[in-house]
């Protein structure tokens, strides 16, 4: 990983001139600022592990390393910089007592749904507040996905994104939760279908 | 210019820190282009502030004092600009006349006050501001509360001038000069030179 030290990014910035920062120094501090949110998000993950013991979900430090680190490159392809320490330790205070999430691939999928979490933060044209997208997402992680991450980004998340950026902000009265089903396309419970099934059950 | 040491880079940092946490608004992170314009907002309080400093000690722009209080210094200084400059503007516009010339009349009725109240300080210090009228001094190299504040000073010196001359010449030079699109009170010296 070549992530810049504060000390080389002083460097670049110093070089700098002109009353416009260029785009290439606040880069180079933007990269310095990940490394400093690589280290926090670490460091978090791990102490979240306290909290998600009661639901025996647990993070070694490869695995809380493994997820600072996609952060970075999540940060880097969606052009975002980390102030915090990441967004990985709200996902988990979000997602902890879903019953989808599983051990043994419980990193992988923190993984992913920090992904899913800054493209669509993007994608929405940062018209939801980090709360609002994690609530959406955990509703919909749970109650439409069956805790599939690829269908949450690629259907729902994809969905609602182009719903926001169209101008929808409905989502701002309940804080993100009860209005995915709004624009939800997809037939879920067909009444007339079941009832033909239980009757080819009775004739058997 | 004022140069930037490795010392400045950490002492700005803070600076950075709040102003960026500030902009996110709760969130944990912003988008890059958000975060250069921090920088540069940043970038244009310190020159601010090296100017100030250096006029107080007597040299251009100093080069020796910390970033942070270079920061707060031009912070500082561009707040009261934007104060002082809100302050003549009313009182240019308690005699204001824009003798029938429309462009003259929004830029200071609409434009300046809208500049005005739009003005952010802290996170677009170094605003690139336009108006209507043509003003002769406005070479585009001044931004911010600086060009605001030129724009009104000229205004208000035009408008002294406006008012020791006959009201008929200037309303008649002021329709020509919107005619032309050009600034009234060069119209009015072309005239009498």
């Amino acid at each position: 990983m070549s992530l810049v030290s504060p000390c080389q990014a002083a460097r670049i910035y110093t070089l700098s001139i002109g009353r416009v920062v260029r785009m290439d120094a606040a880069s180079s501090l933007a990269r310095a600022s990940q490394g400093i949110a690589r280290i926090r998000t670490a460091k978090a993950l791990i102490a979240k592990n306290a909290e998600t013991a009661r639901f025996n979900l647990a993070l070694t430090a490869e695995d809380a390393e493994l997820v600072a680190d996609s952060m970075v490159s999540d940060l880097k392809e969606q052009k975002r910089v980390e102030l915090a320490g990441g967004i990985a330790p709200k996902i988990v205070d979000a997602f902890c007592d879903s019953p989808y999430l599983m051990q043994e691939t419980y990193a992988e999928t923190l993984c992913d749904l920090q992904s899913a979490f800054y493209l669509y933060k993007g994608e929405a044209e940062e018209a939801m507040s980090d709360d609002e997208l994690l609530a959406l997402m955990r509703e919909c992680f749970d109650e439409i996905c069956d805790g599939d991450v690829e269908y949450l980004a690629g259907t729902c998340l994809e969905r609602f994104s182009r719903v926001v950026r169209e101008g929808y902000d409905g989502f701002r009265e309940t804080g993100g939760e009860h209005v995915y089903w709004r624009f939800d396309e997809e037939t879920r419970w067909d009444a007339d279908l079941y009832l033909e099934a239980l009757r080819g059950m009775d004739q058997l | 210019m004022r140069e930037f040491d490795e010392g400045d880079i950490q002492a700005i940092m803070g600076v950075v820190e709040d102003l960026a946490l500030d902009a996110a608004d709760g969130d944990t992170s912003i988008p890059q282009e958000k975060f250069a314009r921090i920088l540069a907002a940043i970038r244009y309080c310190v020159d601010e502030g090296a100017v100030c400093q250096g006029r107080a000690d007597g040299e251009g722009i100093v080069q020796h004092a910390a970033a942070d209080e270079l920061y707060h210094l031009g912070y500082r200084s561009i707040v009261d600009k934007a104060a002082y400059a809100l302050r003549r503007y009313n009182q240019i516009s308690l005699a204001f006349d824009d003798y029938g010339m429309e462009e003259l009349g929004r830029t200071f009725r609409k434009e300046i006050p809208d500049e005005l109240s739009r003005f952010d300080p802290r996170f677009e210090p170094d605003v690139e501001v336009v108006f209507g009228y043509p003003m002769p001094q406005d070479d585009g190299t001044l931004q911010g509360i600086d060009a605001i504040a030129a724009a009104i000073d000229r205004i208000g010196f035009e408008q002294a001038a406006f008012a020791s001359m006959r009201t008929e010449a200037v309303r008649a030079a002021a329709a020509k000069a919107a005619r032309r699109g050009v600034n009234l009170y060069e119209v009015l010296q072309a005239q009498e030179s």
